[in-house]
């Protein structure tokens, strides 16, 4: 009757350019560094594909993600099948990006493919309310970034921090509409989201419940074959999915002003309820396909959902500009990995306590001095560090 | 039978003849733009057409909206509370069915995004019309954008009621019961 064409819209934020501040290694060359907001005239041209309202819309995108996972609530360490569950959500976030997912995120200026960004550190937190709102998540990490345990960003922030919840802890905050494996009123299965920090940085976080079966019980009643997890799925791989899914939108989205499509989401949310395997090395992980612009135009909106891809998407036009100093940070990357991942911290949110885990300190220790050990070469080692700290304090000051 | 009693009070009137015929039109006017509510074999049930009714004169111009209520949905597409769905859905229905003026709310949630409809039918020069006002978010609702849509028809089935072609966002179902567990 009508023609079905939108009568009233709210415009994209408007785009803007933010200057950075720092050193380029790069004679004569703008300072380029982790988010980059680069507003670039939009062209026609091309297939319009599925979704073309899936656009670029100025903000900034993670360029290098730097993945910190941390796992809050008492059944984490007290529990040997979470401690071990732990280990390997930790896992998953380096062959994720070790992985051809990260060839899919290229387009939108996310790396440059497989590789592109580092695992650096694992935390536990003990001491958390058992129903969260968002402004007490962004609160305890305002404490965690306080306490040593998450690092304070730099002004182009790169920090990407996974939160797993254990089956102990929700989230409630309906006036956000966050209700997470609460007991009634479920609204979603995680989100991502970001805050500044009292010193003025951003900083970008997931929420992963724990997507236990109850949670999906109660989310789901009855059928959950309109849901985008299912029962038939391996806790584990729920979480994955999820965490695949938020990790995609927070670098490709991280402050809610990059890629997006007002009215069908992020690349995530178009892809939802989805699920592909990725396979790094022996692991083998669920995750969630992801929108690809770049397949959607090729292909005319026949393909537009991908999980991998053989080599890294070409990056869109307009979107965040191409980098050469971003590229080559990429690639000095590979110099961390006897470094990364850092050992172990544990943060005891209520007594705001940071103590770091015997093992993993042993582990990372043996890690960085093989094949020889510390007593090879130093017959106090740990009085090397205390002095090595009380310097590097001193210097500080 | 309701017929006769009809053209009995009216022929008390004198006025039986353009009165039946004025009713006559007046119903299969209702019938043929609406669609009857057919219920099929195992349960299903359908409507047609599905096309906006045409009314002349429009009778719902200076009448206050019917306000059908919010149906909230599980993050499986099924309503929280199925009654009320029911009765919602059925307020919205015989609304349309009568080219009355109402309103209904649904609320949808994904993964991590959700959808706010509110639903419109109006009847304006003659037409009735369904207007879908979207508010997309991203929980924790930092994005947030509302668009307009205008639909092209309203279908009730068995698992809800469907609203036809609205705008790029297609079909939108408002599920009025819980589908069977798996």
């Amino acid at each position: 009757m009508v023609a079905p064409t939108p009568s009233s819209t709210t415009p994209n934020p408007p785009q803007k350019r933010l200057a950075y501040g720092g050193v380029s290694p790069k004679l004569r060359a703008p300072a380029l560094r982790g988010q980059e907001v680069v507003s670039v005239p939009r062209s026609g041209g091309g297939n319009p594909g599925a979704f073309p309202s899936f656009v670029y819309n100025g903000g900034p995108v993670i360029t290098c993600p730097w993945v910190y996972t941390s796992f809050w609530g008492p059944d984490w360490l007290s529990d040997p099948a979470h401690l071990q569950t732990a280990g390997l959500l930790s896992q998953f976030h380096k062959d994720l990006i070790n992985s051809s997912f990260m060839n899919v995120l290229s387009q939108y200026g996310v790396g440059s493919g497989t590789g592109s960004g580092i695992f650096v550190q694992a935390s536990f937190v003990s001491n958390v309310a058992t129903s969260l709102t968002d402004a007490a998540i962004q609160g305890i990490i305002q404490a965690g970034i306080n306490a040593g345990v998450y690092p304070e960003p730099a002004a182009n922030s790169q920090t990407c921090l996974i939160i797993y919840l254990d089956e102990t802890i929700g989230v409630n905050d309906p006036t956000q509409g966050l209700v997470l494996c609460e007991p009634t009123g479920d609204t979603a299965f995680g989100y991502h989201n970001f805050f500044l920090t009292t010193a003025g940085h951003s900083f970008q976080y997931a929420i992963i419940p724990a997507l236990a079966d109850a949670c999906l019980t109660e989310s789901c009643p009855g059928n959950d074959a309109g849901c985008s997890l299912h029962l038939y799925e391996s806790q584990l791989d729920r979480r994955t999915q999820v965490a695949s899914h938020e990790f995609a939108e927070m670098t490709t989205d991280p402050q809610l002003n990059a890629w997006y499509d007002p009215n069908n989401g992020e690349c995530g949310d178009i892809c939802n309820g989805e699920t592909d395997y990725i396979v790094v090395g022996s692991n083998t992980w669920a995750v969630q396909p992801q929108y690809s612009k770049y397949d959607d135009e090729t292909t005319n909106g026949a393909i537009y959902c991908l999980s991998q891809t053989p080599n890294a998407e070409p990056r869109l036009s307009p979107g965040p500009a191409s980098r050469t100093a971003a590229a080559a940070r990429m690639r000095q990357m590979a110099s961390y990995d006897s470094l990364l991942p850092l050992p172990t911290l544990h943060f005891d949110a209520r007594a705001n306590a940071v103590t770091m885990d015997n093992q993993s300190v042993q582990d990372y220790v043996n890690k960085l001095f093989a094949p020889l050990s510390p007593t090879h070469l130093m017959t106090d080692f740990p009085g090397f560090l205390r002095r090595a700290a009380d310097t590097l304090a001193a210097v500080k000051k | 039978m309701m017929v006769q009693a009809l053209q009995r009070y009216l022929h008390r009137y004198s006025f039986a003849g353009f009165g039946i015929a004025a009713i006559l039109i007046l119903l299969c006017a209702v019938l043929a733009s609406c669609g009857s509510y057919v219920p099929s074999q195992g349960g299903q049930s359908q409507t047609t057409p599905t096309s906006i009714p045409v009314f002349t004169p429009s009778p719902t111009q200076a009448q206050q909206a019917q306000n059908c209520g919010k149906v909230d949905t599980l993050l499986n597409g099924q309503p929280v509370d199925s009654n009320q769905a029911r009765l919602a859905g059925n307020c919205f229905w015989q609304a349309f069915q009568n080219c009355q003026a109402a309103s209904l709310i649904l609320k949808e949630h994904s993964l991590d995004t959700g959808a706010d409809h509110t639903f419109t039918l109006k009847g304006t020069n003659g037409t009735c019309s369904i207007m879908d006002s979207v508010r997309h978010y991203i929980v924790p609702n930092n994005l947030n954008t509302t668009r307009s849509y205008t639909c092209s028809g309203l279908v009730m089935q068995a698992d809800g009621l469907h609203f036809i072609a609205c705008g790029s966002l297609g079909n939108i179902i408002m599920p009025m019961t819980s589908a069977p567990a798996s």
